[in-house]
């Protein structure tokens, strides 16, 4: 699965190292907007106090106050004892929500407190697929209690009520978790019509996070959702105080009073963490005065200003924004990564504090820059901030040599007009005097290059590529037609920098997922035979591994830009071919520089099985046994040795038993999910059998001439791959064939000279045990539409059937 | 990028944001006090007119409206050329 946490970390370092996240101010003191970081003075355009209350100085009155009377802390549970203002408070939020408030230390904490507690086990919880993190994290609770979690794309309201309508009668309660206004694109929950969804259900529950609109919206500042709507029994409202607010803390608010009682009374964080201390309740009793009395309306009006200044000058710029129109949050789009740190250094420079909106946050291809207006923004700040964003978006995608075509196309956005686009947005591509070939087949000439470069790895010789090619043209079914372009990139003098082969080819999106995902998912393949599979233009073939990648140069710079030639390539035959993703596998581990790159354009690092191979240089066979641990050798011994004598092997083409070894290969295929493919076609069993550059190693029991099992292995002049393989189950543990294939295919590697077997993924234990040596593997992917695998990681494949 | 609103977009904002605006990107062509605390102002801004009346001891805000008034007629009244 996605090494997620690795990801973000070499996000967060990268962005460190540019200066422009985990930052820290250096002003002595901080009155307004204005901030000093790294040295330079810049406006901020990264609070999500949107109404500027933390200036205010009834709120700093207050707070210093509430220090003054009870001291910095008061430090008991509330489940024992509360300070009185904490009261207070809670009856001015009731006011202001029209509902019954619990106020809690965090939002985060808030969501923690009572999303496990008025969720039974008899509930289906409905998770839009952007709600918010700690939604999220709040729901895994529930999840460990047994409730049902399912996700549907973003606003689908459909797909909601497809579930409402299948499962009312299955569900105590159906609840629909979602964000009022979402934190990252600023757009908004459809609540009107989830409203009618509310009245129409009598099972139906909203749990809504509206920690982003609290202040900003409504008459006393309940927040976006309460101003739309009433609160009613079937409505819980989460919210913060910690943005707009300016105090601190969170609440939840309750259309039902008993359920706010259960959240006090029960709601873990409520009995086990700290409270909210002095200072940020006398700040939020004045910033809840300032709600009833009127006084927060002022403010409201100076930043629907300020929001509207910002869009009408952002559509006269023609920048890629996606936010609504009355939210304060502002999302440019820009693809990739690189474009947006790109940015966002050259606004700091110009004295512009911005944010990037990326992955975990958004799918990496929907990078863009993120930024906030707030009421103390001067019309002349938000000019001057726009006036450079448009200037420096142009001159970022120029120097990362990214078209805004392509920017408009991964929000699914419809392009400027074309004048526009032609004359200000194409960048200019100098390729460093790299020529770029890509071909469907290899001529004379260029077989030469390719064997001497990639062709001398693994199964990558173009005799045996262009076989397996054959193999995947022209069938009936669609996961049997491959696409395979071979690509070679080359310097001034034609020496092959880089050499590859891409196809692109439909694949399981379960291909790498837990066993268990893959079996329930083939429940529903059942029926439901493409359920889950998606097009991925990849480097290699589903059916080859190893490094797939042959990049040669010595110079970091030709390196980087022949990469990014292998990318743009990739981009085109992805747009041509309409695939989902681009998969560049079977990569090196430990690569910072390719890390940063693939990062930059858009991709993400995902964890791979670890590759096998068994070097043989120093091995003679006869005493091969010697070359083992002690433990390995009494395996080898006990489990492949003592079998010699009731066993035989031989290397056999004939095309007679192709039957056979497809019947052996199926009871493989069926039964092992680790690595969950489509089935390799009988096709691919006749070529073998007439193919120089393969062979098929057969294993019989000695008293029955029976066959136990086969391996398909490629012979690549230095190299021996195993392939395939097909076993008899019913014979596997009487006479080891698993394990004596492994072996047979060893003895015939060395017969023929090779240096290494390379065993490929899985079985790890077993090819270890005969000296195998493990590879770190990972892939670097970029998808279109990250649903599905999100979905997958959540394992929450009910929610992927509403596909179906 | 040129900063310019339009008619339809300058009315959008609240008169204290207008006042901003024709602040900063105002030009002010015309004053009269109609009596000791009425003034109307004549602003050129971006490629319009704006009418600002406002009541002078209150210092309050009583209209601030896009105007069809040309600045031949105003040159007439200021008698600028």
């Amino acid at each position: 699965m996605a090494s997620i946490i690795e990801t973000v970390s070499g996000i967060a370092d990268y962005a460190k190292s540019k200066n422009i996240a985990h930052l820290h101010t250096q002003n002595e003191v901080i009155r307004d907007n204005r901030l000093l970081i790294a040295n330079k003075d810049v406006v901020n355009f990264a609070s999500c106090s949107y109404l500027g209350l933390e200036f205010h100085s009834s709120l700093k009155k207050n707070s210093i106050d509430a220090i003054d009377r009870f001291g910095t802390q008061f430090s008991s549970s509330r489940a024992y004892l509360s300070l009185g203002i904490y009261q207070e408070l809670t009856q001015k939020l009731d006011k202001i929500f029209g509902g019954h408030t619990v106020v809690t230390p965090t939002t985060t904490l808030g969501h923690l407190a009572a999303i496990p507690v008025i969720t039974s086990s008899n509930d289906l919880i409905v998770l839009d697929h952007q709600v918010h993190n700690s939604v999220q994290m709040a729901v895994q609770n529930c999840k460990a209690k047994g409730t049902t979690v399912r996700i549907i794309r973003h606003n689908n309201l459909e797909a909601l009520e497809k579930i409402l309508d299948e499962e009312r009668e299955n569900y105590e309660r159906i609840w629909y978790m979602a964000d009022g206004i979402y934190s990252m694109y600023g757009d908004k929950a459809p609540i009107h019509e989830i409203n009618d969804l509310l009245d129409k259900y009598p099972s139906f529950n909203l749990y809504i996070d509206d920690a982003h609109a609290m202040s900003c919206f409504g008459e006393r500042g309940q927040g976006y959702v309460l101003s739309e709507i009433d609160i009613t029994e079937k409505i819980i409202v989460g919210t913060s105080l910690n943005k707009a607010f300016a105090s601190g803390g969170g609440a939840i608010i309750c259309g039902k009073k008993e359920w706010a009682e259960l959240i006090m009374k029960c709601g873990g964080p409520m009995i086990t963490s700290g409270p909210m201390q002095p200072a940020g309740l006398g700040a939020a009793n004045a910033a809840a005065d300032l709600h009833l009395n009127g006084e927060i309306k002022k403010f409201q009006k100076k930043l629907k200003d300020n929001i509207l200044y910002t869009h009408l000058l952002l559509e006269k710029a023609r920048l890629p924004n996606l936010s609504e129109k009355d939210s304060p949050i502002f999302f440019i789009g820009t693809s990739i990564p690189s474009v947006a740190y790109n940015i966002i250094e050259k606004m700091m420079s110009n004295g512009h504090y911005l944010n990037l909106g990326i992955f975990p946050a958004v799918p990496i291809k929907n990078t863009g820059v993120r930024f906030t207006i707030t009421a103390v923004h001067s019309f002349e700040q938000i000019e001057k901030m726009v006036v450079d964003l448009e200037t420096n978006y142009h001159l970022a995608l120029s120097e990362e040599e990214f078209p805004i075509e392509k920017v408009y196309r991964a929000f699914k956005m419809k392009l400027p007009e074309e004048k526009f686009v032609s004359e200000k947005a194409i960048p200019h591509l100098s390729n460093h005097n790299l020529k770029v070939h890509l071909f469907d087949s290899l001529k004379d000439e260029w077989i030469e290059k390719w064997d001497s470069t990639i062709g001398k790895r693994s199964s990558f010789n173009y005799s045996a590529l262009r076989g397996l090619q054959n193999v995947y043209s022209n069938n009936a079914r669609i996961e049997n037609n491959w696409n395979m372009k071979y690509l070679l990139i080359t310097d001034n003098s034609d020496n092959v920098i880089l050499s590859t082969f891409i196809t692109t080819s439909l694949l399981k999106e379960d291909l790498l997922s837990p066993t268990e995902i893959s079996i329930e998912l083939e429940e529903v393949r059942k029926d439901v035979p493409y359920f889950m599979t998606s097009k991925v233009t990849m480097l290699g073939t589903p059916l080859t591994e190893g490094n797939h990648l042959f990049l040669k140069c010595t110079m970091k710079q030709v390196k980087l830009k022949a990469l990014n030639l292998l990318i743009k390539e990739l981009e085109n035959i992805q747009k041509e071919e309409e695939s989902n993703s681009i998969m560049l596998r079977d990569m090196v581990a430990n690569d910072p520089d390719m890390d940063h790159l693939m990062v930059d354009l858009g991709f993400f690092k995902s964890s791979l099985p670890n590759s096998n191979t068994l070097n043989l240089q120093d091995i003679e066979i006869d005493e091969f046994i010697i070359s083992l641990g002690k433990r390995n050798r009494k395996h080898f011994r006990d489990n492949i040795l003592s079998a010699q004598d009731i066993i035989y092997s031989k290397v056999n083409k004939d095309p007679n038993q192709i039957s056979k070894w497809y019947d052996l290969y199926s009871n493989v295929s069926s039964k092992n999910l680790s690595l969950n493919t489509f089935k390799v076609p009988k096709l691919f069993f006749e070529y073998v059998a007439k193919s120089d550059d393969w062979e098929i190693i057969e294993l019989y029991s000695r008293a029955e001439d029976h066959l136990l099992g086969m391996i398909i292995c490629e012979w690549n002049r230095d190299q021996y791959n195993p392939v395939l393989i097909g076993l008899d189950y019913e014979k596997n543990f009487e006479f080891n064939a698993y394990r004596n294939l492994l072996w047979e295919s060893i003895k015939k590697a060395k017969s023929h000279g090779c240096s290494a077997v390379n065993f490929g993924y899985s079985a790890e234990i077993e090819k270890k045990k005969l000296g195998a040596k493990q590879e770190r593997n990972i892939a670097y992917i970029q998808s279109a539409d990250t649903f599905n695998q999100e979905v997958l990681m959540n394992e929450s494949i009910e929610s992927l059937k509403l596909a179906v | 990028m040129e900063i310019k609103l339009s008619k339809e977009e300058f009315c959008l904002f609240s008169d204290e944001s207008k006042i901003l605006i024709l602040d900063a990107h105002g030009r002010l062509i015309f004053v009269q006090k109609i009596n000791e605390n009425l003034e109307i102002r004549i602003y050129s801004l971006f490629e319009f007119m704006v009418e600002y009346i406002r009541h002078v001891e209150g210092d309050k805000t009583l209209s601030i409206k896009p105007v069809h008034v040309s600045e031949d007629y105003v040159c007439l009244l200021t008698g600028r050329v």
